[in-house]
């Protein structure tokens, strides 16, 4: 009996080891488009290597619910370094980092005495994994004064707690001296879906609707549902970012940039440009219409608009009813 | 840097007279450019034949005591001159360069000129010197800005070296091992 109780208890305890360890371990379902309940913290260490061995600077850390966004951001008197950090759990457990890097350093002063300044800009998607770091080298190799490198260490930190706010938290243990490095953290959403439509005298004749990632570019087709006027030029094709999106009453709002291309009836097969660099901005669900009139090739006569609304991916809405 | 650049640098470039990263650069550029390594050739062929044609023709050390002796027999024609002086000292031991010499007033009048006339072809006529062409190259009409630090006082100048911005994916390993 007593050996029975033993065996049992043995069993129950691996059990809940095994159970836990999964629970530590499980890659969020990302794939699916279910939203994470994961909470990431990035411990982001700047550190100067020299001759002199290894020195922190300055540490912080960010951490918030997947999808977390935070900026390091370094200046001084003639240099200025924004890098911003997109985060998304991956599929694999693994981590993807959209970076964006733009620097700006005075270089000097031309005859007049303006300045001049060398800027550069770079983006760059990073596959990480908790077991791995990234380095940021703001200068490359480093100097005289050694290298500066930017370690930033993901690590898991537990799940949100439902009622909990998914606002991200800064916690700064070494400042830097003067503030010249700092740290920004942001959650917004990042999967959009947008439609198109364009419209014959109001009358829908064609569609179309892609995925879009907060500041990348993607294409989105518009094909015909065969209620086009004779002669009208779909299929029209768009290629469009989500730039930016702002929080605010409601589900907040989105803007847009984008080109226009259409079928060039002088040779099969090719587009030509019909409008670039529109841009615009609208609550999420509600529409923004742009007059084609002057530009769309369609039935002589008929008005022509396009009309755009933008809407959270489904994890992000999700997200954003937390 | 490209062949324009490397052929006003050529001259220098075979004195010796380019700095290190100037003659690295110039030998990359040599190893992908046919054209400019041929003509970087060439133009060190053509100097050491000068050097060997100068070396080979010596002059005769019984030359100077011929051209002395047909100046004095014109006698007249060197009255006057240094040539005589040179020659007097020669024969009463003094050295040459203490020898007391006269030159007539029209002909230091012509060798002033000469001086003046070259120095002025060299300042205005051949351009700036080499290596204002390269200090004007590497820094194009700009003055460097003078460090400044944050208003706390840090300054991110030491950390730069000409190179670009980068980031990296590592093994945490690596940052976290031993002696970090």
């Amino acid at each position: 009996m007593k050996r029975g109780m033993l065996l049992a208890s043995t069993l129950l305890a691996l059990a809940a080891l095994v159970a836990g360890a999964a629970a530590e371990v499980s890659p969020p379902n990302v794939a699916s488009g279910e939203p994470s309940d994961e909470r990431i913290r990035f411990q982001i260490t700047a550190v100067e290597e020299g001759a002199a061995g290894r020195k922190v600077i300055s540490d912080a850390a960010v951490e918030g619910p997947a999808g977390t966004d935070f900026n390091v951001n370094l200046q001084d008197g003639r240099f200025r370094m924004s890098a911003k950090f997109s985060t998304d759990l991956a599929t694999g457990g693994d981590l993807t980092l959209r970076a964006r890097l733009e620097t700006r350093r005075l270089h000097g002063y031309s005859e007049a005495g303006l300045p001049l300044y060398e800027e550069d800009a770079q983006r760059h998607t990073l596959r990480v994994g908790f077991d791995e770091a990234v380095v940021l080298l703001p200068f490359g190799g480093g100097g005289d004064g050694g290298r500066l490198s930017i370690e930033i260490k993901p690590a898991r930190a537990g799940r949100q707690a439902s009622g909990v706010s998914t606002a991200p938290e800064i916690t700064i243990s070494k400042p830097s001296p003067g503030g010249a490095i700092s740290v920004e953290a942001t959650k917004v959403p990042h999967d959009f879906v947008v439609e198109a439509t364009l419209l014959e005298d109001g009358r829908e004749v064609a569609r179309g609707a892609a995925d879009s990632l907060l500041e990348e570019p993607g294409e989105l087709l518009l094909r015909p549902n065969g209620a086009a006027g004779e002669g009208a030029a779909v299929p029209l094709a768009l290629n469009l970012t989500v730039e930016r999106f702002e929080p605010g009453a409601g589900s907040g709002r989105a803007a847009v940039r984008f080109d226009l291309f259409g079928d060039d009836p002088a040779r099969a097969g090719t587009r030509t440009t019909l409008a670039r660099n529109w841009a615009g901005v609208a609550s999420l669900g509600s529409d923004l219409i742009y007059d084609l009139s002057q530009t769309y090739r369609g039935v002589q006569g008929k008005r022509y608009e396009l009309k755009l609304r933008i809407n959270l991916a489904s994890a992000d809405k999700a997200d954003r009813r937390d | 840097m490209n062949c324009k650049e490397f052929r006003e640098q050529l001259d220098a470039l075979v004195d010796g007279e380019l700095s290190a990263d100037s003659e690295g650069e110039a030998r990359e550029h040599l190893k992908t450019c046919e054209a400019c390594s041929k003509l970087e050739a060439r133009l060190r062929r053509l100097r050491s034949s000068l050097k060997r044609v100068v070396k080979q023709h010596q002059p005769p050390p019984e030359l100077e005591g011929e051209v002395l002796r047909s100046l004095r027999s014109r006698g007249h024609h060197t009255h006057g001159t240094g040539v005589r002086a040179i020659d007097e000292s020669r024969r009463d031991g003094t050295p040459v360069w203490r020898a007391k010499v006269s030159v007539p007033l029209p002909f230091f009048a012509m060798l002033l000129l000469s001086v003046v006339a070259l120095v002025g072809w060299l300042v205005f006529a051949r351009g700036p010197a080499r290596e204002e062409v390269s200090t004007s190259r590497a820094v194009p009409f700009a003055t460097p800005a003078p460090p400044q630090e944050s208003p706390g006082g840090f300054d991110f100048s030491r950390y730069y070296n000409g190179g670009r911005a980068s980031v990296q994916v590592v093994r945490r390993a690596s940052l976290d091992g031993p002696g970090r």
